[in-house]
């Protein structure tokens, strides 16, 4: 639908102009919907399922479970854990906000139970959480389902870039 | 450390900013802005503050009845949304803009 409002006799597509995105300018977080940024949270949506496979005692770094990508959706056992990433993706290369992951309340009505970290102010990547179901039941992860919301924070003073195997989306 | 709000949120990951004229015309878009009522919505613009009775009798309209009524849900609509103001003073309501749509309200003060 587009409005069109009368101003000195020409006619200015307000909506239009408003919903008009330049694609070539990098945004905050990319891939995010308009109706999941909440008061003072984004709500994020599940991208990729991975299962974890290892063997024997795990001893990080040396012996470390490797992840496998499967398809949604995915019927999650109780008791299980896999790995699980979103299909927004934080590009903060103009912010330099501080995030904690929480999860949406909706999850762990169903029994999921989700493991998260935090993120940096340098971040860029997708986040990626743990699922364990801790319900007796067994539970159906579809692809664009809410996982989790994320709460930025100014930081003060200046900061750092880290340099973690696991940060910028690199390793799973 | 202070939380980032949803206006704060919005410039960052959409460029859109919540409080310009785009963006309140966008919400005002969406409650049916017939000609009565962006008439008198263009009334309160230049009077400030006034009772939507006042405001229709400023527009030469019916004061009463119908023409009351679309005005006044229009008026309550965008008090929800944070665009308008109402006080109450004794029987009657005062409109007014609120300071997020001080931008509004100059642009359809200027605006014929």
């Amino acid at each position: 639908m587009s409005v069109v409002y009368k101003q000195n006799g020409f006619f200015i597509d307000i909506r239009e102009k408003f919903l008009n995105r330049d694609y070539s300018k990098i945004y905050m977080i990319e891939n995010c919907r308009e109706s999941n940024v909440q008061s003072c949270t984004v709500d994020l949506r599940l991208g990729k399922l991975f299962t974890l496979k290892a063997s024997g005692t795990l001893d990080p770094p040396k012996n470390m479970p490797t992840p496998q990508e499967t398809e949604l959706p995915y019927m999650l056992s109780p008791g299980e854990y896999i790995l699980a990433s979103t299909i927004e993706r934080i590009n903060q290369t103009k912010t330099k906000y501080a995030a904690i992951i929480a999860p949406l309340s909706r999850t762990f009505r169903i029994g999921l139970s989700i493991q998260s970290g935090m993120v940096h102010p340098t971040y860029q990547g997708e986040i990626i959480v743990g699922i364990k179901n801790i319900s007796p039941h067994k539970i159906r992860l579809r692809r664009g389902m809410g996982l989790v919301h994320l709460c930025f924070f100014d930081v003060k003073s200046d900061i750092i870039p880290i340099h973690r195997g696991y940060q910028h989306g690199k390793v799973i | 450390m202070a939380m980032i709000g949803y206006t704060q949120l919005m410039k960052d990951i959409f460029d859109v900013d919540k409080t310009s004229v785009e963006a309140l015309f966008d919400t005002l878009a969406k409650h049916k802005p017939s000609e009565l009522r962006m008439k008198t919505l263009r009334k309160l613009a230049q009077v400030e503050e006034e009772t939507i009775s006042g405001l229709l009798k400023l527009a030469g309209e019916n004061n009463t009845g119908g023409t009351y009524k679309t005005v006044n849900l229009f008026f309550t609509l965008l008090e929800k949304d944070n665009i308008l103001y109402a006080e109450k003073r004794g029987h009657r309501e005062y409109w007014r803009f609120t300071e997020r749509s001080k931008d509004l309200q100059i642009f359809l003060s200027h605006s014929e």
